[in-house]
């Protein structure tokens, strides 16, 4: 467990960089848009808010270090400020109300990319040389297409001229969010188009990665030997070779999820989808810098639990990292 | 041994190309070739200036407007043309940056370990973890004034970790092959030992991280200017599909509007990871689709030879002695 | 046959044939051209017998054993000939033309086959029981899982693995276990036939005594038959009944295992068998073979071995010998070689027997070892070397102690000039960290080291590049030890132009030929310009040794210089390096793992284990008449084809961890004649007669004389 306890001591470091990056970078860059902004909406925000502004985006008299504590004392608190777009919403209950739809539609349709992207890799690799092989120039295409191209490109043929799918939203606009039917069954239609995108330009990554490791691990010794053992070539392809070649796909999980995180907040903005990506997206429009960092601030944690759960399977499939435990 | 007389500067002029052999990289070159040729010929086959308003709105494909117009009745076609060049500049400059502090990090943890190593590998490993895209766009949004200039700043700053690592990792295992030992051993300065006998080992790790990176900055770029926080008065293919997004060019059904400026970044990102994918094969000829390499040749890069003798001097089976000498015969 | 079936009968009819191969042709397939990889090779292989196929890189050995299990893969293509398995009962099977279902069940039931890296043939992220009890699941479906479950402890006691390491994974295993796993593995469905690829090449000399003690034990036992495939002849010569030895891809000569090495018949068996040094018998110049085993795109016409030999004649670039029997009266039909030297185009010569050359004294014994050496070149006095375990930032912000690898801990020697010292060790036992110490590639930990009586203290200076000037080292790995990207040329201008021994550019020039006519590499022309992948193994060797001299160096460290090349050219190389000692006055520390090759090539031996040195001494004394119970099991686990039995005293368990050596005597935990004493206190240096010393309890430390009885 010594491999895990330091992967999650690397994720806390890391977020603890994000977290003072984005206390740094007000303060850093040039001008302070910010503080044009407060005096903007000076007379209708009380004097507490403004205070905590001052303390989140440094337009304060009070020196570096005793501005850090007091940032992570907003932080502890839950405090990133108020939102200027919805105002007078604070950025936290924006960002929650926002990151459950991020989190079902990038996580469910990065899974489905993942598992069938990996199991397509395993199967090309398997049989190289074969018609099979087509894949690879076609995955090479869809890996380097923008994610919100292919989202308009989709949204285009899907929702404008075939008219399947809705254009825009997360739900039917006479739906009552919470837990009743007509308003799951239009969550699921409304998120089918965005799932799809992000699964289409998604899954050639995964495709090509494993498919790579599966023909380098199919060479090795102890495949030979499996062979030789006479065992069956599925047990051969699955036990043997694709649970060693899946290894340094789940360990380059950080990287590539990173990616699918960006392109999927480029998919919400053109499918209007109400996540993550979209309150993003009004921020960057309005100059909402509170409501800009604390949607960074929020991927970013996000995408580093995601690495852990990442890494506990790695641990799982991996013993040489059980080592010393 | 004896009557290989060939001569020598040619043979190893030869070898060093060999990898434009390898149809990957033709065909990625050609790719890429093709839009460098464009961005700089654009202004020549324009036809239109990309920001002249016509009569003629939302027209499809004709004879006239070869990808139609937009709504302000400007011509598709000559805004891709005209739009190539600053993409391209953006993703090659910021890439070119990126590369550099890439090399420079990579090398130095590399090589001089230590806590030094330790402090550049975790700094960029924070940097590949956080999620590029947000970042990216909150640096933006801060940014005074949105010109080419800051968006390759910025994305050099968020794009270097990965070919860092990567460098980094190659460093390790070439700073503990013999020949770094045994030039230390006669007495080699460090600088020469990084400058004159690393650095040229890693030609074909450097090239891939480069075009790894060109492919993210094309991208990010893109992203940005769709965002509408790059110089959206400045004609690029991002821009292109941020006031196609602005002037409801899907609700107009204006496909041809919004669907050349990504076919090209698409076409433009595969062209470079067929390159890649051709290095790649070169540095670790198993990926070959094929189990039986089809291409003749004789010569290759000295580095795939440099990872060939490794493998093989490790584990010494005749086996592999011959697998890695017919992959030396053929080619890559 | 059920899981419990262990009815072998051993001693079946020892003329039955198993498996018989006849005139197999393996072609690697690439698209430019077809490599004869292996050619018209036929052997028959008896129930219960153990032949030995013998061969250098090239030889095809490999690829052989590969053909016959039906593993080749692309580009490797069986062209011709027949594999036959006769089975106890029925009629005999063609292996070649098994449907894959047949050869299915042939594989492992009746063939089964051990790779050389035991690391790379086991699933790393699989138990060893998983790895063990899928065999038995493939092969016996109605077996019950309790059956299987019983077979495979059954299996691991067998080979010597203790029941509760069967949930292990293979990283958690060390090098011999692994390698018992696989013969585990191999012998799980009671096969006929076993091939072993190399089976103990990765291992350390005392390891690979005791897998090949066991396998042996186990062939009596269970009475299957082996196919020995090995690049080391003097391996084969103990445990084989027939021996094959293999030249670019055929056969050039059989025989049993006696005739092979009494009466060699072909040029090449009989240069092999010169070319590595034993234990037993007179302390001999060995020649080695000239020249380099040939590229398969390059064959030789006629008799692909004749650039080499030393029986050239004339015809020998023209026909190509056809395996014949020995026609020399007393050898035995049995005895098959092919060389025109007995095909009747030429008169016969008589190659003489492997071992008893004419009086040549062995370039070693050329230097008269009575006579004082004079003063140290180089002295190194209680060295130290431990490397940094690494640590997590959580220890460290504890300040816990910190953990060290104590690689090499207080090594004291003097290295003479004109004088060959032998520094002989099992990998792990810090020989090669004192070379890379002594060539200051790494931070000495503590200890001082004198070149010609002044001490370097700083890493700069004039006297620290004195130092590097005048101690080089050669390294292991030819195939490392050179950039790709450079040329000869540039390699040997280096050291010239970094310490300014030449000035223009044609002193330059002058000096790199001079120094490739030193390392017997001419004309320069021809080799300047060349890249290190255009060398062989050997001629980059020489380049690394050229590199070295170009220094005009006085203490040359060479780190196993030859255990990477081709058996035939290494003692090219070593008797090179002798030479140039000698002459230059050299000071040369040469690192080994082989104590025989450390008699044949030094003057002087130490011993090294675990960190320390243990032994010293006059080579032949310390080779011959070791004091030390581990140089004792070192010489015992030497190859010696005059042995008897190849089991020998058996260490216990493997080299220690040098985090956390052993109190007292590090050898104590694995020694067979272990007191109390050694377990607590670390026993002094104990000078024996004849310069010989030891540091161990069995003698005692006032006269040297043996301890009677504990």
């Amino acid at each position: 467990m010594r491999y895990l306890a330091r992967r999650i001591g690397f994720y806390m470091l890391t977020a603890w960089a994000a977290i003072t990056l984005n206390f740094l970078i007000p303060r850093f860059m040039p001008g302070n848009p910010v503080e044009l902004l407060i005096s903007h909406f000076k007379g209708r925000m009380s004097p507490a808010a403004v205070k905590s502004l001052g303390a989140l985006f440094g337009i304060s008299h009070q020196g570096m270090l005793s501005q850090y504590a007091s940032y992570w004392s907003n932080l502890f608190h839950g405090n990133l400020g108020i939102s200027f777009t919805y105002f007078p919403s604070s950025v936290t209950s924006i960002v929650l109300a926002a990151l459950p739809w991020t989190l079902v539609l990038v996580g469910v349709a990065t899974i489905i990319s993942f598992v069938l992207g990996t199991v397509a890799g395993v199967v090309v690799g398997a049989r190289r040389g074969s018609w099979l092989d087509i894949t690879l120039p076609i995955s090479t295409f869809f890996s380097a297409i923008p994610y919100f191209w292919f989202a308009l490109v989709i949204l285009y043929f899907l929702a404008v001229v075939v008219n399947w799918f809705p254009l825009s939203g997360g739900y039917g606009a006479v739906d009552v969010i919470g837990w009743n039917w007509p308003f799951l069954l239009s969550a699921a239609y409304h998120s089918v188009l965005p799932a799809i995108t992000i699964i289409v330009t998604s899954i050639a990554g995964w495709l090509l990665g494993m498919r790579n490791m599966m023909v380098v691990t199919l060479d090795e010794d102890y495949i030979i030997l499996a062979e030789a053992k006479g065992l069956s070539k599925a047990r051969i392809n699955f036990l043997y070779a694709a649970r060693n070649a899946i290894l340094p796909s789940l360990a380059s999980f950080a990287l590539s999820l990173g990616f699918v995180v960006s392109g999927a907040i480029l998919v919400e903005i053109v499918f209007s989808y109400p996540g993550i990506g979209y309150v993003l997206f009004a921020a960057v429009n309005n100059d909402d810098y509170p409501l800009m960092q604390g949607v960074f601030l929020i991927i970013t944690l996000a995408v580093l639990l995601a690495n852990i759960v990442a890494d506990v399977f790695y641990v799982l499939l991996d013993p040489r990292t059980r080592q010393g435990a | 041994m004896e009557n290989v007389t060939t001569p020598r500067r040619r043979r190893s002029l030869w070898s060093r190309l060999s990898w434009l052999h390898s149809w990957k990289i033709s065909t990625g070159l050609g790719i890429v070739g093709f839009f460098v040729l464009m961005a700089i010929f654009g202004p020549l086959i324009a036809r239109y200036n990309p920001s002249a308003t016509g009569n003629a709105m939302i027209v499809a494909p004709s004879g006239a407007h070869w990808l139609g117009t937009t709504q302000s009745g400007q011509d598709v076609f000559a805004q891709l043309v005209i739009g190539s060049r600053p993409t391209l500049i953006v993703a090659f400059v910021s890439a070119t940056v990126a590369t550099i502090v890439s090399v420079a990090v990579g090398l130095a943890g590399g090589y001089l370990g230590g806590v030094s190593d330790e402090l550049l590998s975790v700094l960029s490993n924070i940097f590949l973890v956080i999620p590029a895209l947000p970042l990216v766009i909150v640096l933006a949004g801060y940014l005074p004034n949105k010109g080419d200039i800051s968006v390759m700043l910025v994305i050099a700053l968020t794009g270097w970790a990965w070919g860092a690592r990567v460098i980094r990792a190659q460093t390790l295992s070439i700073r503990r092959r013999d020949f770094i030992e045994a030039a230390r051993a006669v007495g080699e300065s460090t600088p020469r030992i990084l400058f004159w006998e690393i650095l040229p080992n890693e030609t074909a790790i450097v090239t891939a991280s480069f075009l790894f990176t060109v492919i993210f900055a094309v991208l990010t770029a893109a992203g940005l200017a769709f965002l509408g926080l790059a110089n959206v008065s400045e004609w690029s293919w991002g821009t292109m599909l941020y006031w196609a997004q602005n002037d409801s060019a899907l609700q107009s059904g204006a496909w041809w509007w919004f669907v050349p400026p990504g076919l090209c970044i698409a076409l433009l990102g595969t062209g470079l990871s067929m390159m890649n994918f051709g290095f790649d094969e070169i540095m670790n000829p198993r990926l070959r689709s094929t189990g039986r390499p089809k291409t003749k040749r004789k010569g290759r890069s000295p580095v795939v030879l440099a990872e060939l003798t490794r493998a093989n001097a490790s584990d010494g089976t005749e086996f592999t002695t011959v697998r890695t000498a017919t992959s030396e015969l053929d080619g890559s | 046959m059920t899981l419990q079936d262990e009815v072998a009968t051993p001693t079946a009819n020892l003329n039955e044939v198993v498996l018989e191969i006849t005139n197999l042709d393996v072609d690697y397939e690439l698209s430019s051209e077809s490599l004869p990889a292996v050619r018209d090779v036929s052997f028959q292989l008896r129930r219960g017998q153990v032949v030995g196929i013998a061969g250098e890189s090239g030889s095809g050995k490999s690829t052989l054993a590969y053909a016959v299990t039906r593993l080749l893969r692309s580009p490797g293509v069986i062209t011709g000939g027949a594999v036959t398995y006769h089975p106890r009962e029925g009629a005999p099977v063609d292996v070649l033309a098994m449907s894959p279902d047949e050869l299915r069940d042939f594989r492992w039931d009746e063939l089964a086959i051990v790779f050389q890296s035991a690391m790379n043939a086991l699933n790393p992220v699989l138990r060893l029981r998983t790895q063990i009890l899928d065999v038995l699941a493939a092969h016996r479906p109605d077996s019950s899982r309790l059956e299987r479950e019983g077979r495979m402890r059954e299996l691991l006691s067998l080979v010597g693995i203790s029941v509760d390491r069967a949930g292990a994974y293979p990283h958690e295993l060390s090098g011999g276990m692994r390698q018992r796993a696989m013969i585990a593995i191999a012998l799980a469905l009671e096969p006929e036939v076993i091939i072993l690829d190399e089976p103990t090449t990765a291992l350390d000399v005392v390891m690979q005594r005791q897998i090949l003690a066991k396998l042996m034990e186990l062939r009596d036992r269970l009475g299957f038959s082996i196919i020995f495939i090995t690049h080391d002849l003097s391996l084969l010569l103990e445990v084989a009944d027939e021996i094959a030895v293999m030249y670019a891809g055929r056969i050039i000569e059989r025989g049993s295992s006696n005739e092979i090495y009494r009466t060699p018949r072909h040029p090449y068996s009989y240069g092999l068998l010169n070319s590595f040094p034993l234990l037993h018998g007179p302390r001999q110049m060995l020649t080695g073979i000239v020249g380099f085993p040939p590229d398969l795109r390059q064959l030789p016409e006629g008799c692909p071995f004749h650039p080499r030999c030393a029986h050239v004649h004339e015809g020998c670039d023209l026909h190509r010998p056809e395996l014949i029997v020995s026609p020399v009266v007393g050898d035995s039909p049995n005895h098959v070689v092919a060389c025109s030297l007995y095909d009747g185009r030429a008169i016969p010569v008589q190659l003489g027997s492997a071992r008893v050359h004419d009086e040549l004294t062995s370039v070693a014994a050329s230097v008269d070892l009575s006579e004082p050496p004079g003063d140290a070149v180089l002295k190194v006095t209680e060295l130290q070397k431990f490397f940094p375990v690494h640590q997590q930032v959580a220890r460290r912000v504890r300040r816990a102690p910190n953990r060290v690898v104590r690689a090499v801990d207080g090594v004291s020697l003097e290295l003479f000039a004109g004088r060959v010292t032998a520094l002989v060790g099992e990998s792990g036992s810090g020989k090669s960290t004192i070379g890379r110490v002594l060539a200051y590639l790494y931070r000495a930990t503590g200890g001082t080291i004198t070149l010609d009586g002044a001490t370097v203290r700083a890493r700069r200076g004039r006297r620290f590049r004195n130092y590097v000037r005048k101690v080089q080292i050669v390294l292991q790995d030819p195939f490392s030890s050179l950039n790709p990207l450079h040329t000869v040329g540039y390699h040997l201008s280096r050291p010239l132009k970094i310490h300014g021994l030449a000035h223009s550019s044609s002193e330059i020039d002058e000096r790199i030929a001079q120094l490739l006519a030193d390392v017997h590499l001419s004309p320069p022309d021809q080799f300047v310009h060349k890249y290190p992948h255009e060398l062989s193994g050997g001629q980059r060797q020489r380049i690394a040794l050229a590199r070295a001299l170009a220094t005009r160096p006085s203490v040359i460290l060479a780190d196993e210089p030859v255990s990477m090349l081709d058996v035939s050219t290494r003692l090219g190389v070593l008797n090179l390096m002798r030479g140039l000692a000698t002459e230059r006055q050299l000071a040369l520390l040469y690192i080994t793992h082989d104590i025989a090759s450390a008699r044949y090539f030094a003057d002087t031996t130490l011993v090294m284990y675990a960190g320390r040195l243990i032994e010293g001494g006059p080579s032949e004394t310390v080779a011959l008449h070791p004091a030390h119970p581990y140089t004792q099991l070192l010489r015992d686990s030497a190859p010696n084809p005059e042995k008897e039995s190849i089991v020998t005293r058996v260490a216990i368990g493997d080299p220690p961890s040098l985090i956390d050596p052993p109190a007292g005597c590090r050898f104590h935990p694995r020694c067979p004649q272990v007191m109390d004493v050694c377990r607590t206190e670390v026993p002094p240096r104990v000078d024996l007669a004849d310069g010989q010393w030891t540091t161990c309890w069995l003698y005692d430390p006032r006269d040297g004389s043996e301890v009677p009885d504990r």
